[in-house]
């Protein structure tokens, strides 16, 4: 579960039933619980560690630019490692704005009638969200800087 | 000539709460002092603007706990006991403080006012709050739109996509069930959104939500218009984002308007400074001291040294605040207007129960901004669809994860204090919808019942209020029992519907206690 920009929380439960089930799968060594994290789409770990809670929770420290992470809980030896379930995938919030290229621009009509999508290309006449912010930090209109606090 | 609007939106949620077991219970006072402090005085004020003939235009959202609570006839035959309580402490002090001349002309405003209160209640409203927002939505100055089913905090339901559902479908239901027809716009709980939260609310019927500035601002592409004008989501939803500066001046605690030293202190009330056998009657009946809503000093400063509250004083307070939130609006919209090619639009949103409970002044405030708006002719207030009908054609962007709590993300939903709910929660979602989806057929109206109480029972551990309570150390011990109760209440009814013995007082005490929804049908959570 995403918590911020920064941090994704994940929790687990496992049964004794489920662990013993797997535990011959692994051939040797001692068997300790594992959670794993990955970005779904490049299927790249991001962190591992192990843990003796059969019932635990973590706050994971990543900055995923709205990569959708997935965390799997497995069991391994020091050698190998089962995989046993796997969360659904998580987006957190990005710290990183969205794009300001100067592209075209996809908009919207929508109305009783329907909806109509369409492409305009970017129109230097008006200024862009990124520009109006720029202005008011130019002209410090009273109260402006609170529109950049989280800026 | 007018140069933008500006589009005020009051945000209505109370968790729902009711005790039928206790003739008092503290925590129902939540609803009480909503009612009178906030819900009333905004509803005298706007039959004030149109007697006046005032134009204004304010959209209200109503969380359906709240619509059920007000709908509620123990609770509200509880509220009238709580008004007559506080009207009878009125009398009291005005004959108490007859000599004194700092406080009598308050003692008397609150008994004037609190009359005032229970005759608008009980003879214009007939006793239904919600009749008044109706009357004022007939009339085309109120846009009422609702919120999710029992406000919960959407993005953190997500892992059970049903629980989703069930949070918007429910909602539209309610608001159906009290309007006659289906809302515009919805007020996501906490403000909070997370990718593809649009296509579910487009698949019932919302039109528009409202984001925090920074779901819009840090949305790909990042908006041309920034807040000053609403998008469109990929699935066609319009998004409005709330304007950072005019939120601030109201909301901040030491810069904005309710903080100013004239304006009523909040925590100085007669229920803790009056002498123990005077106000016994008045209080918890177990001798706790409570608030009374009868309150003598203004803020006048941060330490603890009070001064009278002077009632003069703090109306000029108010209309100057009104002048220079009005002043500042139009401030705002000129220096954006050249450079965007449509009229800009300023959202404003607030919770209601700041306005009136909180910030006593509050409801004053507002109709003095109407007033403002309406003699200086400069901008206009507007409603979300008013606005889009104006403009229908708008940018597509997609809107980033975010919510209107601290840093603009999760936190205050899940954290150290409250993580340990959502292991349950999630859980009683996939076995309500694994129940559910089993007994679409199901005709047993015993078994029926079961089902449906589950579905309250999750619903209404699943309120925002509750982790938010436990993270701010606010009512935390009450926030956690009603979660265990409603984790506990849900897994009683499993096993029952398990294994066919069921304790059928036990399940009508339920049904009574958590009566949330009578309309409800559990099959809202089978997949079908």
């Amino acid at each position: 579960m995403p918590v911020n920009s920064d941090t994704s929380f994940v929790y687990w439960e496992v049964t004794d039933r489920l662990l013993r089930g797997n535990i011959r799968k692994l051939k040797s060594g001692s068997v300790q619980l594992m959670i794993k994290v990955f970005g779904e789409d490049a299927n790249q770990e991001i962190c591992s560690f192990e843990t003796k809670d059969k019932i635990g929770k973590s706050y994971i420290s990543y900055k995923p630019p709205l990569i959708p992470l997935i965390a799997e809980i497995g069991i391994s030896n020091g050698k190998g490692f089962v995989g046993l379930l796997k969360s659904k995938s998580a987006y957190s919030p990005s710290p990183v704005k969205g794009s300001r290229e100067r592209k075209a621009e996809v908009w919207m009509t929508s109305t009783a009638e329907g909806r109509e999508m369409f492409s305009i290309p970017f129109n230097e006449r008006y200024m862009s969200g990124a520009e109006i912010m720029e202005y008011y930090r130019r002209i410090k209109i009273s109260h402006a800087a609170s529109l950049f606090s989280r800026t | 000539m007018i140069r933008g609007y500006w589009l005020p939106v009051l945000h209505s949620h109370l968790p729902f709460v009711k005790h039928p077991e206790h003739e008092y219970f503290l925590e129902e006072h939540w609803l009480f002092e909503a009612i009178t402090e906030s819900y009333i005085p905004l509803l005298i004020n706007m039959k004030q603007l149109v007697e006046e003939e005032i134009e204004f235009r304010l959209t209200l959202s109503l969380a359906p706990p709240l619509m059920e609570m007000l709908s509620d006839k123990q609770l509200m035959e509880k509220y009238e006991i709580y008004l007559y309580s506080r009207i009878q402490l009125a009398e009291l002090e005005s004959e108490r403080l007859k000599k004194d001349t700092d406080f009598l002309p308050l003692a008397l405003f609150y008994k004037e006012r609190l009359n005032q209160i229970k005759s608008f209640f009980t003879g214009v409203l007939n006793s239904d709050i919600l009749q008044g927002y109706r009357h004022f939505r007939d009339l085309g100055k109120l846009e009422v739109i609702t919120s999710c089913a029992t406000h919960g905090f959407l993005p953190l339901l997500k892992v059970n996509q049903k629980a989703v559902e069930a949070q918007v479908s429910l909602a539209v239901d309610s608001f159906i069930g009290y309007f006659g027809g289906p809302p515009e716009g919805m007020w996501l709980p906490e403000c909070a959104y997370y990718e593809g939260l649009d296509r579910i609310l487009n698949m019932y019927g919302i039109r528009y939500f409202f984001l925090d500035s920074e779901g819009l601002m840090s949305g790909d592409p990042v908006p041309r218009y920034s807040v000053y004008a609403p998008v469109y989501t990929a699935a066609g939803v319009a998004a409005f984002g709330r304007d950072p500066l005019s939120s601030k001046q109201v909301w901040s605690t030491h810069d904005g308007y309710p903080g100013d030293y004239q304006y009523r202190d909040f925590y100085r009330d007669a229920g803790y400074d009056l002498d123990f056998d005077y106000i016994k009657p008045f209080i918890s009946p177990d001798g706790t001291r409570v608030f009374t809503g009868i309150k003598y000093y203004r803020i006048t400063g941060r330490s603890d040294a009070k001064e009278p509250y002077n009632l003069q004083d703090a109306a000029d307070k108010v209309i100057e605040h009104a002048v220079h939130f009005h002043d500042e609006r139009v401030a705002q919209i000129k220096t954006v207007a050249p450079m965007i090619d449509r009229q800009p639009v300023v959202v404003s949103p607030y919770d209601a129960e700041l306005f009136g409970h909180w910030w006593f002044e509050g409801p004053d405030f507002l109709y003095r901004v109407f007033r403002e708006i309406h003699e200086k002719k400069e901008i206009r207030s507007i409603t979300p669809s008013e606005y889009l009908k104006l403009y229908p054609e708008n940018q597509v962007i997609a809107p980033s994860p975010s919510s209107w709590g601290y840093r603009g993300y999760y936190d205050v939903w899940l954290n150290e204090d409250n993580d340990w709910i959502y292991r349950h929660l999630h859980y009683m979602a996939d076995r309500l919808e694994e129940l559910a989806s089993a007994s679409v057929q199901e005709t047993d109206t015993l078994k029926i019942r079961l089902l449906n109480q589950m579905t309250r029972e999750l619903l209404l551990a699943q309120s925002s209020d509750w982790a938010f309570l436990m993270s701010t150390n606010t009512a935390r011990e009450y926030s956690s029992a009603r979660t265990k109760e409603h984790i506990k209440n849900f897994n009683r009814l499993v096993e029952w519907f398990s294994s066919g013995n069921i304790d059928v007082s036990e399940l009508e005490w339920m049904e009574r206690k958590h009566s949330i929804f009578a309309f409800l049908d559990f099959r809202v959570f089978a997949d079908r």
